[in-house]
């Protein structure tokens, strides 16, 4: 038996009954046992007793007769049937439900032998019509999303009008809104050399809205073909990277260099970080200008693995800004940015979002049991793990975590105990368990919009790169299932099997 | 609704049969309160959907019964379809009763949980934003809430709330910290909740205030990720409309947190006032309060501060006042009790001059202040023992093109316009000399440091892209000024033991009665646990007494030319100020007393005016009357008339005589309110001293003469005009007597002349005024009689001193005289009030006395007797009761004794079969009847032509 312990194996200290009727529609009964109901219909919906009110908190029953304390009214109490003869017994729970803020109240059924069916149709009447009440709802959504699509064109083309005659006149704004000039300094610290291998950030002095070129100036630079400098614009309040450069050393030049944006930044102002690493040059590094002392910690250069100040000093850096939204004017001389190169036709490497692995879970249920949780979502190891029986294989499942239009899946397989015996690995994309399992099962190849990586054998130590292309591409998001096994059958210990870092190819 | 389930689906990743059945172990529960913002709430639950992170989160939706349908709709629809989110229904409660129900929830249903956040239906959060707030709040044990900045959209604006926490700015400024924050289940488990009575706004800043006084901090997350949705009602939201009337509820509630003291503690903390930078080492001491433990940093840092702050003035700021001086000579100040009177008054000279020098002089008689603005005819005497500026002086210092204007605090009469405060003491020799570093050039190398810094130019560039909202950071001390209606403010925190601390106002620290006692009764109190401290209104002068070294903790001098009587306003023919008067400097003497829990006024009678206003404070204000006095025409005038003006600023008055209070009491004050102390000899005389003084009289050889003594000021009150009618007649009778008079002129043009030379032509030699208890222990035992022909006492110190040792009185029965000597038993009372027959009844005795030893004999050992019940530990023990009844637990080692608060209850060192005075007086007309004192008033008025109010003189 493999012992793997983490936050997630840890079962929830404290029964949930109370908060499990937060989540579903329930039927109440009164002066009814619950053997007296159809098992048809207990089966359809929960239902549950009501034994009166105990300091504030409704007593109810379960099937077993079991009585526990609800604080809260249920989510959805489609209905109290009752018992004719302990009619007006049921005002005590309409006045809890009330007092908790409950304002339509559930219809009271009296239940008779011979009238069950009389019962059953005013709940089918009462779900019919919360049918039709979600019906017009939804239809009063679609009449919102035409609206609002209606609205979307008149801003586009009021926007076409603005930007014709803003091009036509030659007005296009490109502001230099932010200047810490270079200094010259004795020490001439290697800001890049003494960094560690992330490289350094820098927090920017402008709000993002608006920013369309970033300056860094450089005081020395190494002619090195084969290094590249890469740069990215990081959003710190939601940590997302709006734009990111690749640049050839070669295409670099002493002084100021200039970083355009695809576009200028629009929507809510955030802080901007601007993190730069050197890849390909081991000495020699190229010599950031720095501006002069910098007071204030925030805006020291800092180092990008742990966000510590390397010295006193700010960048030496330029904040261009321009009218939100739109590209760089032609006359700009800036070096371009990565999303600029790809969305010109190039491919674009995404990883998964940490949340949605928090999605993945156990799919072929049925066929292997563990005493622990199987799938494991690891989001600070950007990871998911998937533990292997000792026969057969564990299959998970990220529910429509893919996209369209994805060209291949990729992962790094690991195992992360030295004691494992040696697992197999694989990666699919497909619509259904089914589906996954034959392809799995390589019973057949995979079709459109799916995609099958093969088995990998993986010992401890390695970490190969799945990749699973997909043959040919469908419209629609899809299912990702991974999968392991032991490569030999029968001891499973410590077969600590783990997908880290799952990422999507893109097109455009 | 199947159907909206689906319709969720593609919006949000669908949760699979799988998920469904995982149970929810949230380490954060979201918790948003839906009241009619049914359709924005999507947004918001939307937003708390979306969050990447590594745990669990629970979004609880508590509907606080909105009447829009649409909201329930929208919670049920989302409970359903998403495991980890809870939509509960409550009955309308209002915004706090929601977060309340909503924490309860969360609590009892989440056993794994760390932290709540509270999300608006109307606001949204970024989707990483709770992993990195959580992860940075246990970055920090000391940190139970992280509060943003606020980003808004709408009406769109970026705000900076980055500086580093501070409670003084929480409680003072604004409310600093938005609902919109994580709060540690620490606090939770705390019980901190939002105020279910606070339905019209603020209840977060109430919320937060409550964690404050349970010791918790917040701490601000710079990108938090916070969006704050803003529309143009929300601008003038209710809460503003009424801001005033919630601000008092929540002063009201949280009254320890607003204390002054309270406030000064977290100035200390958070932005001390004063720099102290080190000469020599360069190292700068960060305070309020030196004589606390505090902060310090090297040049270096604060140099680095001092640029950042010039850049971001409302995140990073300096003390607004900076000192240089040696450790060694804030501690002779430390040691003198100055230290703080020092800083505040250097503090208010530095905000009206551009440099305030200090310097040091020595003398062992008196500790006083003296002001000098430095010109041409008043040049800087000596070299400074220190220098004290503003910080925004210095900062213009630092961008001056030049510093010759500075490098010329170097002269005589430098360029900058310079005050000089001289520091008079009881200075050591080694606190004297001077430092191999003067003080000069110590602010000049500090000058020279921030010049020369690389910092220096990022000054002008701004880096924090949000806008500012906060105050600058270097100007806490006007938050402080304002919230205490104080300006300064005394830079005096408790001490760590916190015993109460009682301030005494005096208008002089000279000789006089008024002074005595209170030193007195300052001397008691310190023996009862109090930490005692002395304000001197007028002139900046303490005449040491060295029996009293160390009484006071600290001694403040206001040294303002403070007007000690007078006034625009009238009260039974008194001009006096009230607290809007531009003349009673409120706000000066708030901060002068501020700190402090129990003020004792001792004749200031334009202190009345603002004492009102330090009550409200929380501060027990206490009145020391002491006498009735005369004016120029002889109308009964004075302090006790200024309490009557002022009776409901006063929690308890206090009075020396038994007569004082009753007179009080008739006025129309409440027994309730007054307290007799009765008094007892000013300075302490060991028993085994007492005991050989007495027997050196008793085994003294008879005489042919009888030794008498007057003690006093020679004027009218004192009844000087019956003195020498009385010591020319019996010189005329040829009585054997050898007279001794100590005293000295008082400077009265309607006095007719010098009282001394008039004296001296009768052969009588005027000895100069005594004041040490040696000299008085001398003056006493040499002398058989004293006598006091006074036109109107008090309780006459001079009576109890002078029976202590045996000496016998014979004294004019005026103010509380009578209640000192029993008459024919230890001492003499003449009851008359006529000049004559005054003059030649105290003939008679001392005649009488001259010619019957034994009968003095009796009197003296009975005076000796009663000199010796009188101690002011058992007098002040009632007041010291009542300051038990007010801080129960701040005089702790102290047990409590019942009913001591009306005068009627007070102890009475006078023999058992006495009743106390003020009983006698209600129940036996007799001889001091109020009709004869009607009638012997019109008699005093015309002999007390020459004296003015003030009876404090020597």
């Amino acid at each position: 038996m493999t012992v793997q312990t983490s936050y997630k194996l840890s079962p929830a200290a404290k029964s949930l009954r109370e908060i499990d009727l937060l989540k579903e529609p329930v039927l109440l009964r009164m002066g009814i046992d619950h053997d007296e109901l159809p098992q048809d219909l207990s089966k359809a919906v929960k239902i549950l007793g009501f034994e009166g009110v105990k300091d504030d908190a409704a007593m109810l029953s379960d099937n077993s007769g079991k009585k526990f304390e609800l604080h809260e009214a249920p989510l959805c109490t489609l209905a109290i049937i009752i018992n004719p003869a302990h009619r007006g017994r049921e005002k005590r729970l309409l006045d809890w439900l009330r007092d908790r803020g409950v304002v339509d109240e559930p219809p009271v059924l009296e239940w008779q032998a011979g009238k069950e069916v009389a019962t059953t149709a005013v709940i089918i009447q009462k779900l019919a019509g919360l049918l039709v009440s979600d019906a017009r709802k939804i239809v009063q959504s679609n009449r919102e999303l035409l609206a609002l699509r209606t609205l979307n064109d008149n801003l586009q083309n009021r926007f076409a009008t603005i930007e014709s005659f803003v091009d036509r006149q030659g007005l296009q704004p490109f502001d230099l809104a932010f200047s810490n000039e270079p200094v010259s300094s004795s020490s001439r610290s290697n800001v890049l050399a003494d960094a560690s291998f992330e490289g350094v950030s820098q927090i920017l002095p402008v709000a993002s809205a608006g920013v369309s070129a970033i300056a860094i100036h450089f005081e020395r630079l190494a002619r090195r073909d084969d290094a590249t400098l890469h740069a990215q614009l990081v959003t710190l309040e939601d940590r997302q990277v709006v734009e990111s450069w690749v640049v050839p050393l070669s295409r670099l030049h002493q002084g100021w260099n200039y970083l355009g944006l695809s576009r200028t930044l629009a929507g809510l102002r955030r802080t901007l970080s601007l993190q730069l690493h050197i890849e390909g040059v081991d000495d020699e590094m190229p010599l950031l200008s720095l501006g002069g002392l910098q007071p204030l910690e925030m805006f020291q250069v800092q180092d990008a693995a742990n966000n510590t100040p390397l010295l006193k000093n700010s960048l030496a850096l330029q904040v261009w800004c321009g009218m939100p939204g739109v590209l760089l004017p032609s006359w700009a001389n800036y070096l371009p940015s990565q999303s600029r190169q790809t969305s010109d036709g190039g491919f674009r490497e995404m990883p998964i979002a940490i949340g949605i692995l928090d999605l993945a879970a156990l799919a072929n249920t049925e066929e292997i049991s563990f005493e622990f949780a199987a799938i494991l979502p690891l989001p600070e190891e950007r990871a998911i793990g998937c533990h292997p029986p000792a026969t057969g294989i564990t299959i998970g499942r990220l529910p429509a975590a893919c996209p369209p239009k994805i060209l291949r899946i990729s992962s790094t397989a690991i195992i992360d105990n030295d004691e494992s015996q040696d697992v197999d690995f694989a990666l699919v994309i497909a619509g259904d368990l089914d589906s996954a399992r034959q392809l799995f099962s390589e019973a057949r190849p995979a079709g459109a919009g799916e995609a099958f990586s093969g088995w990998t054998s993986v010992s401890h130590g390695e970490e190969p790169r799945l990749n699973a292309f997909i043959t040919e591409q469908v419209g629609v998001w899809q299912n990702i299932y991974f999968a392991t096994r032991m490569k030999n059958p029968g001891d499973n210990s410590f077969a600590w099997a783990k997908f880290r870092d799952i990422s999507l190819m893109v097109n455009g | 609704m199947l159907d909206q389930v689906k319709h969720l689906e593609q919006v949000a990743p669908p949760p699979s049969e799988d998920d469904v059945e995982r149970s929810v172990s949230p380490k954060v529960a979201v918790l948003i309160p839906a009241y009619k913002h049914s359709v924005l709430l999507a947004e918001a639950i939307e937003s708390a959907l979306a969050q990447e992170a590594p745990f669990d989160i629970a979004v609880v939706i508590v509907d606080d019964g909105c009447p829009f349908p649409e909201t329930g709709e929208v919670g049920r629809t989302y409970a359903l379809a998403h495991q980890s989110v809870f939509y509960l229904r409550k009955a309308n409660g209002g915004l706090s009763s929601a977060r309340n129900y909503g924490i309860d929830f969360a609590l009892r249903n989440f056993p794994d949980l760390e932290a709540v956040y509270f999300l608006d239906a109307d606001n949204r959060i970024t989707s990483t934003a709770i992993r990195d707030i959580l992860e940075f709040m246990k970055s920090d044990d000391k940190v139970d809430w992280i509060y943003p900045n606020i980003d808004k959209f709408g009406i769109e604006w970026n705000g900076n709330y980055t500086t580093q926490y501070s409670r003084l700015l929480h409680l003072t400024f604004d409310n600093i910290c938005e609902a919109g924050s994580l709060v540690s289940r620490r606090m939770l488990d705390a019980g901190i909740r939002f105020d279910e009575s606070m339905k019209s706004g603020f209840e977060d800043w109430e919320f937060w205030l409550q964690a404050i006084g349970r010791g918790f901090l917040g701490a601000n997350y710079p990108f938090f990720g916070f969006e704050y949705r803003q529309r143009a009602e929300s601008m003038l939201r209710d809460s503003n409309r009424t801001r005033e009337g919630i601000l008092t509820y929540i002063r009201q509630k949280h009254k320890k947190l607003f204390a002054t003291e309270t406030l000064l503690d977290w100035e200390h903390q958070e932005a001390p006032r004063y720099a102290a930078i080190g000469m020599g080492t360069y190292a700068v001491d960060l305070f309020t309060d030196p004589t606390v433990e505090h902060a310090k940093c090297s040049l270096e840092d604060f140099v680095t501060r001092f640029w950042a702050a010039k850049a971001e003035p409302e995140t990073f700021g300096v003390p607004p006042f900076l000192l240089w001086m040696t450790a060694a000579h804030r501690d002779a100040l430390t040691r003198l009790g100055l230290i703080h009177n020092l800083l505040w008054l250097g503090e208010k000279f530095a905000q009206k001059h551009h440099f305030v020098a200090i310097r040091f002089e020595r003398s062992n008689s008196k500790i006083g202040l003296d002001i000098r603005k430095i010109s041409e005819a008043e040049p800087l005497a000596d070299k400074p023992f220190g220098w004290m500026c503003t910080s925004d002086i210095f900062s213009t210092c630092a961008d001056d093109a030049s510093d010759d204007w500075a490098r010329s605090l170097h002269k005589p009469v430098p360029s900058p316009d310079v005050v000089e405060i001289v520091v008079s003491g009881p200075f050591t020799a080694r606190e004297m000399q001077s430092t191999a570093l003067s003080p000069t050039n110590a602010l000049l190398a500090t000058l020279g440091a921030l010049r020369d810094s690389g910092y220096r130019s990022q000054s002008r560039n701004r880096w924090i892209w949000r806008s500012v909202y906060f105050p600058n950071r270097s100007r806490y001390f006007e938050l402080l000024r304002h919230a205490v209606g104080a300006k300064p403010v005394m830079p005096r925190l408790p001490q760590t033991s916190n015993p109460l601390r009682v301030g005494f106002l005096l208008p002089i620290a000279s000789f006089g009665g008024v002074e005595k006692v209170a030193y007195a009764v300052a001397h008691a109190l310190k023996n009862a646990g109090c930490e005692v401290h002395l304000f001197l209104l007028g002139k900046p002068v303490y005449n040491r007494v060295p029996e009293n070294d160390g009484v006071f903790k600290t001694i403040n001098f206001l040294a303002d030319d403070y007007p000690l009587w007078g006034g625009p306003h009238q009260f039974a023919g008194h001009d006096l100020m009230m607290g809007h008067d531009e003349a009673a400097r409120a706000e000066q003497i708030m901060g002068f007393l501020a700190g402090l829990d129990v003020v004792i006024n001792n004749h200031v009678a334009p202190v009345n005016a603002v004492l009102g206003d330090l009550r409200r404070r929380g501060i027990k204000v206490l009145n020391y009357v002491h006498v009735l006095d005369k004016s120029k025409m002889g109308r009964d005038a004075g302090h006790p008339y200024l309490s009557l003006a002022f009776e409901h600023v006063y929690d308890t008055i206090l009075t020396c005589s038994n007569d004082m209070a009753e007179w009080l009491h008739a006025m129309g004050v409440p027994s309730a309110k007054l307290m007799h102390i009765q008094n007892a000899a000013s300075y302490v005389l060991a028993p085994k001293e007492r005991d050989a003084l007495l027997a050196a009289r008793r085994s003294k050889p008879q005489k042919d003469k009888l030794n008498v003594l007057f003690l006093g000021r020679l004027d009218a009150q004192k009844g000087i005009e019956r003195l020498y009618a009385t010591v020319r007649d019996l010189q005329q009778r040829f009585v054997p007597i050898e007279w001794k008079i100590i005293g000295s002129d008082v400077m009265d043009s309607g006095a007719g002349g010098s009282w001394k030379e008039r004296f001296a032509e009768i052969d009588v030699h005027v000895d100069a005024p005594v004041y040490s208890s040696r000299h008085l222990n001398k003056a006493f035992a040499w002398a058989d009689v004293v006598v006091l022909p006074s036109r109107w006492e008090g309780a006459p110190l001079t009576i109890i001193e002078a029976q202590r040792l045996g000496c016998v009185p014979v004294a004019t029965a005026v103010g509380a005289v009578g209640e000192l000597i029993e008459h024919g038993v230890d001492g003499l009372l003449i009851e008359s009030t006529d000049d004559n027959v005054i003059i030649s009844e105290m003939t008679e005795m001392i005649a009488a006395l001259a010619e019957d030893p034994a009968a003095l004999g009796r009197l003296s050992e009975a005076a000796a007797e009663r000199g010796a019940s009188l101690a002011w530990d058992r007098s002040v023990e009632p007041l010291v009761q009542q300051l038990m009844a007010w801080f129960p637990d701040r005089l702790a080692t102290r047990s409590q004794a019942p009913g001591l608060k009306l005068v009627e209850q007070t102890a009475s060192p006078t023999s058992p079969d006495r009743p106390p005075a003020i009983e006698r007086l209600l129940r036996e007309p007799g001889p001091r009847e109020r009709d004869d004192i009607s009638e012997i008033r019109p008699l005093q008025i015309a002999a007390a032509g020459s004296v003015n109010m003030n009876n404090l003189r020597d």
